[in-house]
């Protein structure tokens, strides 16, 4: 083997000063290591938000937030709890409410009701027309009853005029129901006010002093119950909401704020054992994705170094040296760390996985040295310098190819205009050097500190390697032929492998506010994702407000306006209407006289017989409402006479006539109200409360307009159309839907590009290095044929590309660019190793490489994050096929040219450009 | 034997029916003879159950046939309108009546007179009209029943039943009058008509 003379010696000189300044720079590298750790705890933040992964000076993301500037980012917590009953939910909103105001600090505002008593004398305008029309309809109906209530203001007046109405009624049905147009089935009124009534003097006589307002059946029941009113629920009714605006201060903060939530929620909620809630909202899907995530990477980071180390035991057969490496990792990490703290100063939701993913990767070097080593020592136990300085002279070479193909492959990452990407390409890129730098000074330095080495008593001496599996590769040609009809199928897998876009796919489901999200969209097509866009003036606002209503693709709209009544000029109209009977009947506070016990039950028995013989009439009916009713009814009148008998119920009287109070009390409130709202003006912005100001108009007069989906937006191509539909009511329109289109194609495009830019770069690099296209295609092999291998597996598995594995495109070139390098470094130096195709220890540290990467990668699979998950099986799948493509394609296409051209291989195969200047530089040439 | 005792029943209500008015000397008396003869036909055990509730509506129809003064409830009915009508128009209209009526009266017994006790409260006379007060009384609740009548021949013809209040012939009225301002005295005449035929 012939070797320029001037780099061995270089090699020998710089082991020497390892030697001699051993413990100095262990002492430099822990120190540094120490003070990275100490810097990092201190200013090292998390960015949670997915706006921080897009640039911060793209159009969209400025407006965002101007919009939070001008309307406040208020809301990122949201308490939803199952509407089962309206009176529980609503009591445990209060309860919640109580809790949460002992901590001002943590939860500065809180938005869960508006105060019903500020618009209760506009409240007939805030009915929809539907039910305005219904109470018209219901007071036209009832007039008779009312006017006969007014003339005989007591509670047997009132139960004859519906005694009358019953008996009207039946008359009606039994002698001229064939003249009506529409015939009804059903022979009586509505009997809702008379139960409701009933079941009310039921529990008054039976001792109960609670008093609900019978007349919810006849009179809307926002006014018939004001404390019931004015919480906010979902459209369909089926979730109470309560918003929370919690502290901003970072993930840390978030983080705290939302733990002390749900301790709140817990503590509320066992006082409502039958009550389901939990907590969902932006803030809390993204604290709890990046909390589970950091979870769970936390976990693979020290499954993948424990793990790693027991490979390298296993491979190495040596405790001492997989220690040895395993520092290096720890110290190569924490100094990582502190660079990135330093370069970046935070972690986002993509740059957090740095560390599992670089370890896997930079523990390569480590592992092709000691692999070399082995094979320099030739089998002797202890550890010399001229072993050492073989080792760096014949395994720098490749290794430090291999880190800066590895930091080429990541640095396109920095120009894709993505800040997240960006930020993690930063951090990679440095990340290998610093690695790189660990391993060529760390690693001999701790082998000659642990391992006592010393210079050798006689001259050291290479033996030849010995070939990988002892294998002859008589028949190359059938494996190259097949590896590349393996790799050329994964063209077509690629076809089959789809670009999975949508963001929920890639959540832990069982986090708890991704299965509240879910709930709420699921069962009541409510989002805490809406689409947001601005008016600068109330004609402006309604214009929009219009236009966004009539769109398919909406849901409903949000905004002041929604604040207030709409269709104010057509309801006005149809409350003309009732205007004479409001006129015309009017009701005293107090009742004229007290009901008589005996007088009330005769009337009550006279209902009583008629709905007796009409319940017989539905015996084998099937069930309807007015079956329902009237089961009701009789069955309260069965329970209710009973009690009016002052004989047996003495007490009867003073209960009747305190409710009979209450009752006039209550109809003449009503009543009042009732009038007040036909004849008062219509709301204007000004009467709105600060809650809803503060959301939707900004200091500057401005509205704000946030515009709800109404289909699946997580789904890419509704998405698109959403977002299209918005566009043509205002461009300008932002929101987590618009930043969502552009972040899902942003960051799809920006990975593509970011792997083609890294391969074009990879290849000038190897191009300037080799001098030859035979040598760089050479190199570039594994990872063609690893990638389509790759592909291959993900269609078998059923694997889609998504946002998190993308990542995984610049990952496995870095690899497989490292192993191409490793071995044809190798066979192109050493006529050795060419006479073999593949030596043993190469091979190994390959092997050792890629499944240290594997498991590297592969500990990601832990994560319950779904993103991350697949992350680390594509990662998995794919460096087990960069491994098989490197250490049999490869090395069998080797053999099939050094078959071939043996003859001209010395010229062919020569270094030339830079990549002599390089060699001639580290003072290394072909070993012959 | 069923049959036999139904044809018994029959020619028994026909018998009464043909004999009470002339018999009837009160008010009272001929309101208690009516519905005496209603409540021996629903209480008869030969005729009992739903099975038999054709044969006893038939009965019952006979007796509101020779009760009450059709012609004077369809005028009252009318208002003002009946003066306008053709005497081909009025027969008509108090043909169509008295079928309408006497079917839905007849429902209105059946399903609620049953073994109700009648109470006869109080008779008053107006000139030529007379009011009998009654109340019906099931278990503890009541429902009072008034029967307002004419003086016919030597007897009495009912020409209007206030329940609980209630009138049937101001629902009659009410009825009528918004049908025809909302449409004509023709369209209610069809209604009436077609209504007629569908009991058939």
């Amino acid at each position: 083997m012939s070797e320029n003379s001037q780099f061995p010696r270089a090699c020998q000189s710089v082991i020497r000063g390892l030697q001699r300044c051993a413990w100095p720079i262990i002492g430099v590298a822990l120190i540094l290591a120490a003070l990275s750790v100490y810097y990092t705890l201190n200013h090292l933040t998390f960015r949670t938000s997915r706006n921080d992964l897009v640039a911060s000076d793209q159009k969209l993301i400025a407006r965002s937030q101007q919009l939070d500037k001008a309307f406040g980012s208020r809301d990122g917590l949201m308490v939803v709890a199952e509407n089962h009953h309206p009176s529980h939910s609503i009591a445990f909103a209060e309860a919640l409410a109580t809790e949460l105001r002992r901590y001002p600090q943590e939860f500065p505002e809180l938005f869960y009701r508006m105060d019903p008593e500020k618009f209760k004398q506009w409240a007939l305008l805030y009915m929809d027309p539907k039910d305005l029309a219904q109470l018209k309809t219901n007071l036209l109906d009832n007039r008779q009853v009312l006017e006969r209530l007014a003339a005989r203001p007591n509670l047997t007046g009132y139960f004859q005029a519906i005694n009358e109405a019953i008996t009207r009624s039946m008359i009606g049905h039994l002698f001229t129901d064939f003249l009506e147009e529409e015939k009804a089935e059903d022979k009586l009124p509505d009997l809702s006010f008379l139960n409701a009534s009933l079941r009310q003097i039921n529990r008054q006589l039976a001792g109960d002093q609670t008093y609900v307002s019978p007349f919810k059946g006849l009179f809307p029941g926002e006014l018939a119950d004001l404390s019931q009113e004015g919480y906010l629920f979902t459209a369909n009714d089926k979730y109470l909401l309560f918003l929370i605006t919690p502290e901003e201060d970072g993930y840390t903060t978030s983080a705290h704020t939302l733990a002390l939530l749900r301790q709140c929620v817990a503590r509320v909620k066992a006082r409502f054992p039958h009550l389901q809630a939990g907590v969902t909202g932006p803030t809390a899907l993204e604290a709890d994705e990046m909390a589970g995530a950091m979870k769970d990477v936390s976990l693979a980071t020290w499954i993948s170094l424990l793990g790693q180390m027991l490979l390298l035991i296993l491979f190495l057969r040596s405790l001492k040296r997989p220690l040895v490496e395993s520092l290096i990792l720890v110290i190569g990490l924490c100094w990582t760390f502190g660079m990135a703290t330093l370069v970046v100063g935070h972690l986002n939701l993509l740059s957090m996985v740095f560390a599992p993913l670089m370890l896997g990767i930079t523990i390569d070097y480590g592992v092709h040295w000691l692999c070399r080593l082995e094979e320099e020592q030739q089998g002797q136990k202890h550890c010399t310098l001229e072993a050492l300085a073989l080792t760096m002279r014949r395994a720098a070479p490749g290794i430090i190819y291999a880190a800066l193909a590895a930091a080429v492959s990541f640095f396109p990452l920095v120009f894709t205009g993505f800040k997240g990407l960006e930020e993690m390409g930063k951090i990679l890129s440095l990340g290998m050097l610093l690695m790189l730098v660990a391993t060529l000074v760390l690693l001999p330095v701790l082998l000659i500190v642990t391992e006592r080495c010393r210079p050798a008593q006689v001259p050291h001496e290479s033996g030849p390697p010995r070939p990988f599996l002892a294998l002859s590769w008589k028949r190359p040609g059938i494996i190259v032929v097949l590896g590349l009809g393996l790799m050329a199928l994964g063209g077509y897998s690629l076809t089959h492998v789809p670009f999975d876009l949508n963001p929920l796919h890639l959540q832990n489901q069982d986090t708890e506010s991704v299965i509240w999200e879910m709930k709420l969209l699921k069962d009541s097509r409510y989002s805490t994702t809406y689409g947001a866009m601005t008016a600068s003036s109330l004609p402006e606002l309604e214009a929009k407000s219009e236009a966004l209503k009539k769109l398919a693709t909406v849901s409903h709209v949000e905004s002041a306006l929604s604040f207030l009544p709409s269709g104010v000029e057509e309801k006005r109209h149809l409350l003309q209407g009732l205007a004479p009977i409001f006129s015309q009947i009017k009701f005293p506070g107090t009742p004229s006289s007290p009901s008589s016990p005996q007088e009330l039950a005769a009337v009550l028995g006279r209902i009583h017989f008629k709905l007796s013989q009409a319940k017989e009439g539905l015996e084998g009916t099937e069930d309807s409402s007015t079956k329902v009713q009237i089961l009701e009814a009789d069955s309260l009148l069965n329970q209710l006479i009973p009690l009016l008998d002052p004989q047996r119920h003495p007490q009867a009287a003073a209960r009747l006539a305190a409710f009979e109070k209450r009752f006039f009390h209550d109809l003449k409130d009503m009543w009042d109200l009732l009038r007040e709202n036909l004849y008062a003006t219509p709301p204007s912005m000004g009467v709105l409360p600060p809650q809803v100001k503060n959301r939707f108009v900004s200091s500057q007069g401005d509205f704000l307009i946030r515009v709800f989906p109404s289909q699946d937006i997580w789904q890419q191509k509704p998405l698109e159309k959403f977002v299209h539909d918005l566009r043509t009511v205002d461009p300008q329109v932002v929101g987590d839907p618009v930043l969502l289109y552009h972040f899902n194609r942003a960051f799809r495009n920006a990975c593509l590009w970011a792997a083609g830019a890294a391969l074009a770069a990879i290849s000038v690099m190897l191009l300037l290095l080799f001098r030859s296209l035979k040598l760089t295609l050479l190199a570039l092999l594994p990872l063609w044929v690893g990638t389509g291998w790759t592909l291959n597996m993900m269609w078998l598995l059923g694997l889609p590309f998504n946002q998190a594995n993308v990542l995984f495109l610049p990952l496995i070139l870095g690899e497989a660019i490292e192993f191409g390098i490793i071995i044809l470094v190798r066979w192109k130096m050493e006529e050795s190793a060419r006479a073999i195709t593949l030596p043993a220890s190469t091979a190994k540290g390959v092997a050792l490489a890629a499944l240290t990467t594997t498991l590297g990668f592969g500990s990601l699979m832990i994560s319950g994050h779904r993103g991350v998950f697949s992350l680390g099986l594509l990662a998995t799948v794919g460096s087990i096929s960069v491994l098989l493509a490197s250490l049999s394609v490869l090395p069998a296409f080797l053999r099939l040219l050094e078959k071939r051209g043996t003859k001209t291989a010395s010229s062919s195969l020569d270094f030339q450009g830079l990549g002599r200047w390089l060699h001639q530089l580290l003072g290394w040439k072909e070993a012959r | 034997m069923r049959k036999r005792l139904h044809l018994i029943s029959l020619v028994l209500t026909f018998f009464c029916l043909c004999t009470s008015a002339a018999f009837a000397e009160t008010p009272t008396a001929y309101v208690k003879g009516i519905l005496g003869q209603v409540i021996t036909i629903q209480n008869d055990p030969a005729l009992a159950g739903p099975k038999h509730r054709p044969a006893r509506a038939q009965a019952i129809r006979q007796i509101i046939r020779k009760s009450f003064d059709f012609t004077r409830m369809a005028q009252t009915s009318l208002g003002s309108v009946y003066g306008a009508l053709s005497p081909s128009q009025r027969q008509e209209f108090v043909s169509t009546f008295s079928r309408l009526f006497q079917d839905s009266y007849t429902r209105l017994v059946l399903d609620f007179l049953k073994k109700e006790t009648i109470n006869y409260d109080r008779e008053r006379r107006e000139g030529q009209v007379a009011r009998v007060n009654t109340t019906m009384i099931r278990t503890n609740e009541t429902i009072p029943v008034d029967y307002l009548m004419r003086p016919q021949g030597q007897g009495w013809l009912l020409y209007d039943v206030v329940v609980d209040g209630v009138s049937i012939l101001d629902n009659y009225q009410r009825q009528f009058a918004q049908v025809i301002k909302a449409n004509s005295f023709q369209f209610l005449l069809n209604k009436m008509k077609t209504q007629a035929r569908a009991l058939q």
